[in-house]
């Protein structure tokens, strides 16, 4: 009776099908030991139908282990997944390579910590229907030319993971710029950079177009990425963190693992390390690229992958519940009134940074009766728009512009109308517009900053907005601002001196109906989305956009009557800047950016990148302060800012 | 709420509302075919599973009987192990013999979530394990022979080693 109930309630007396749904549950490893326990296991467990999905990564990851595992996969197995214990123990045998070729429904490949003798092994003998790929840690001896080619066979791969694979170089990222599924690439400490990492990646951005997850972090290549790829459109996320915070946040030198590897193979030296170091360095002055760069909602979320692991999960160290009981009022209240999204834009695309003005112009003088005036403003209340509180540097900028032209456009005379400003101001190709008014008046006179004889600066060279691929308008009031220091001042003939009358004005802009409208593709739209509705200044503008020669800073004073109740008002605006706005704003849908470690990163990138529309910014172990992130946050109040004062959770690493 | 009678294979009856015992889909099947009368005292026999074992799964059945069901396997994904709930934890707190004959009654009765959790529940007994303590946890028999005794032997070396 007693060894009856034994028998009875023993593992063995379950019959073979309800065996066969227990072990499913196993995982691999765990099928491999238990396959070695018995006959009955044995025998049993090598059915094929518990060796569809195999993750053997689990140690012990002897060399038996992973033969067995290997001879287990099938034509139907949809995921592989093998961990070498070493370099030496563990590793896939090279029959396993010409074995899974065909094998169309393997998805998901792991081969970790292997090495693969690149003479025999070509990309080639990988499943061609492959969604994911893992090769992290690995080691391909011979890979000069591994991947070379590869983009025809791999059509479909998703995500590829070369985590720790010191052995890629900027060549290989050119090989794999060109799969056409790629969404997610990782290689978290890959150390191979070469000094012209940028002129690869300046080709490879032609590449990744479906690239949603860049992860590199430890990597060294952050800032040529993010100066090659600022107009990504499908970008959703970069991640980099630059080495010195590897011991910060995981007690261990990275230093001291690489040499581990290296000391195993006999590769990686600390020169590659000291290289990396010096060039790898992120500042503020990368992120001025971003400044005409706004956030547009994803149209796709994030990628799914079984192999790669998000850094960044959602939040454990309880910040946000420590930031509701301290925090009573919220960040926004400092932005006073709330503008609707198009006129914040506007008025955000106009502060600039201040890193972008040379101190050297820095005289208080030139603080004087003009006014700057943000696109956003109907015409009159914007000096006195609480927004002033935030960085609307009016003085810097004029000084930063170094003006030699000004324009005066008065419109009070003239109900206001934009399309009484003249054709033909000469010196000036064609204005375009249509409905000529016979009432216009445009003077100009030299201002007081007289500028330097700037017609040969630099600033002349720029396209108005042919460059719009390229990252140079954008840049551009960094160029003039050092560009234009150097001539010597007092050269003011260039000075235009106009008087414009309104019979010129009537008599060039008769029936010219043929309005080309402003360049930016999606222009900017006022309060009011008629178009003659909006604010005085920009209406003026748009049509002043279409001459070259504004390719030099103006400045020009705009005289109109606000909201036509006979108060005259004044608005300066610096043309050379309106230039720079006149360059269509470039959407991109970055949502998470981290820059941990970067000790050159300061508030002032938080300026530049406000637009981004960001959800995660990891900005610990910078130089960004509690007040700049809290500015930002005003402007992203949803963004998850992780640093040392907010959310302090820590990256994952993959290895 | 209209009850059921279910008989063990002892022949005790446990009286249970219908809602909880359609948990099994082997009654729920049986009820709609056979279109019982709801006031009808029919008695269920179920002679694979004796009482103790049937007090159990009406115990699992009753605390679980407003959860979802549970989604469908895919055998291309793998299965986790580690979701057990707590309840479940402690429900399962019984010795080994307990533990198949719920699996089997849990297969028997077509209950696919209690039938989830044991397995589960026994997965984890093995997992992590070298075949040695598997052998010693569940009382296996080894019956290779010398060599390929040898064989094994001589691969946990190897692991040992490292």
């Amino acid at each position: 009776m007693d060894c009856d109930s034994e028998e009875k309630s023993h593992l063995l007396s379950l019959p073979d099908c309800l065996m066969m749904i227990l072990l499913s549950y196993l995982d691999s490893t765990s099928l491999y030991q238990m396959s070695r326990t018995n006959l009955y296991f044995k025998n049993i467990i090598s059915d094929l139908s518990l060796w569809r999905y195999i993750d053997a990564r689990k140690e012990p990851n002897t060399t038996e282990k992973v033969a067995y595992c290997a001879d287990r996969v099938h034509e139907k197995t949809c995921t592989a997944l093998f961990r070498a214990h070493s370099k030496k123990i563990g590793v896939v045998q090279r029959a396993f390579f010409s074995n899974i070729t065909k094998f169309d429904n393997m998805k998901i490949l792991a081969l970790e910590n292997q090495f693969i003798d690149g003479r025999y092994v070509k990309y080639s003998h990988f499943p061609r229907n492959l969604e994911e790929l893992s090769l992290r840690e690995s080691y391909i001896k011979m890979n000069r030319n591994f991947f070379k080619g590869s983009c025809e066979r791999f059509t479909k791969l998703r995500v590829l993971i070369l985590d720790g694979c010191h052995w890629t170089d900027c060549g290989f990222l050119m090989s794999i710029a060109k799969y056409e599924s790629l969404e997610i690439i990782s290689l978290v400490g890959c150390k191979s950079l070469d000094s012209d990492s940028i002129a690869y990646f300046g080709l490879a951005r032609f590449g990744y177009q479906k690239l949603k997850i860049f992860d590199c972090r430890f990597t060294g290549y952050a800032q040529s990425i993010l100066k090659s790829f600022v107009n990504n459109q499908s970008i959703l996320a970069y991640y980099f963190q630059h080495d010195r915070s590897y011991k910060l946040d995981y007690g261990d030198y990275l230093m001291d693992r690489r040499e581990r590897d290296g000391r195993k193979r006999g590769s990686d030296s600390h020169g590659c390390m000291q290289m990396c170091y010096s060039c790898s360095e992120v500042d503020d002055h990368t992120f001025i690229q971003f400044i005409n760069v706004v956030g547009v909602s994803a149209v796709s979320g994030f990628p799914r992958s079984a192999l790669y692991k998000d850094p960044y999960g959602p939040c454990t160290c309880g910040y946000k519940e420590r930031a509701l009981a301290e925090r009573d009022v919220p960040v926004q209240e400092e932005t006073a009134p709330e503008l609707d999204d198009s006129s914040k834009c506007k008025r955000r695309r106009i502060d600039l940074p201040d890193f972008l003005t040379p101190s050297e112009y820095d005289d208080e003088s030139s603080d004087d009766d003009a006014q700057w005036v943000p696109l956003d403003g109907s015409s009159g209340s914007d000096g006195k728009r609480p927004s002033g509180s935030r960085k609307r540097k009016g003085s810097k900028f004029r000084k930063l512009n170094h003006i030699r032209t000004h324009i005066v456009i008065d419109l009070s005379n003239h109900n206001n109308n934009v399309a009484s400003i003249p054709e033909d101001i000469p010196s000036f190709p064609s204005l375009v517009n249509s409905t000529p008014k016979t009432t216009s008046e445009s003077s100009q006179s030299s201002d007081d900053d007289d500028g330097g004889g700037g017609g040969a600066g630099p600033a002349k060279k720029r396209k108005r907005d042919g460059g719009s691929n390229e990252a140079t308008p954008r840049r551009s009031p960094r160029v003039s601002s050092s560009g234009m220091a150097p001539p010597p001042r007092g050269d003011t003939d260039e000075e235009i001196e106009n008087e414009l009358t309104p019979e010129k004005s009537a008599a060039g802009g008769g029936g010219r109906d043929d309005v080309s409208p402003a360049p930016s593709p999606e222009p900017p739209q006022g309060p009011s989305n008629a178009r003659n509705e909006l604010p005085v200044a920009e209406q003026v503008l748009r049509r002043l956009m279409n001459i070259d020669r504004l390719n030099d800073p103006f400045r020009v004073q705009i005289i109109s009557m606000e909201n036509n109740q006979g108060r005259r008002e004044e608005q300066d605006i610096y043309l050379q800047h309106l230039q720079m706005e006149a360059v269509p704003e470039k959407k991109i849908p970055l949502k998470r950016l981290s820059l941990r470690g970067y000790l050159k990163i300061t508030d002032k990138i938080l300026t530049c990148i406000k637009d981004l529309s960001l959800d995660l910014l990891d900005l610990t172990y910078t130089q960004c302060t509690v007040e700049g992130i809290n500015n930002f946050l005003s402007y992203n109040p949803n963004c998850r800012i992780v640093h040392n004062k907010f959310c302090t959770c820590k990256p994952s690493l993959p290895f | 709420m209209s009850k059921i009678k279910l008989q063990s294979s002892d022949g005790e009856t446990f009286e249970v509302e219908i809602e909880i015992a359609k948990c099994s889909v082997t009654i729920k099947t049986m009820l709609e075919d056979l279109g019982m009368d709801e006031d009808e005292e029919e008695v269920v026999p179920l002679p694979n599973v004796n009482s103790a074992i049937l007090r159990k799964v009406i115990q699992w059945a009753t605390y679980h009987k407003d959860d979802p069901p549970p989604p469908e396997d895919d055998e291309n994904k793998e299965k986790r192990t580690d979701d057990i709930s707590s309840w479940d934890a402690d429900f399962l707190k019984v010795d080994q013999g307990t533990l198949f004959e719920l699996i089997l009654a849990a297969n028997y009765l077509d209950i696919k979530g209690l039938l989830d959790v044991t397995c589960k529940t026994v997965a984890n007994m093995i997992k992590g394990k070298a075949p040695e303590e598997i052998r010693k946890t569940f009382n296996i028999k080894n019956d290779f022979t010398a060599s390929e005794e040898e064989q094994v032997r001589k691969e946990n070396e190897w692991c040992e080693e490292k």
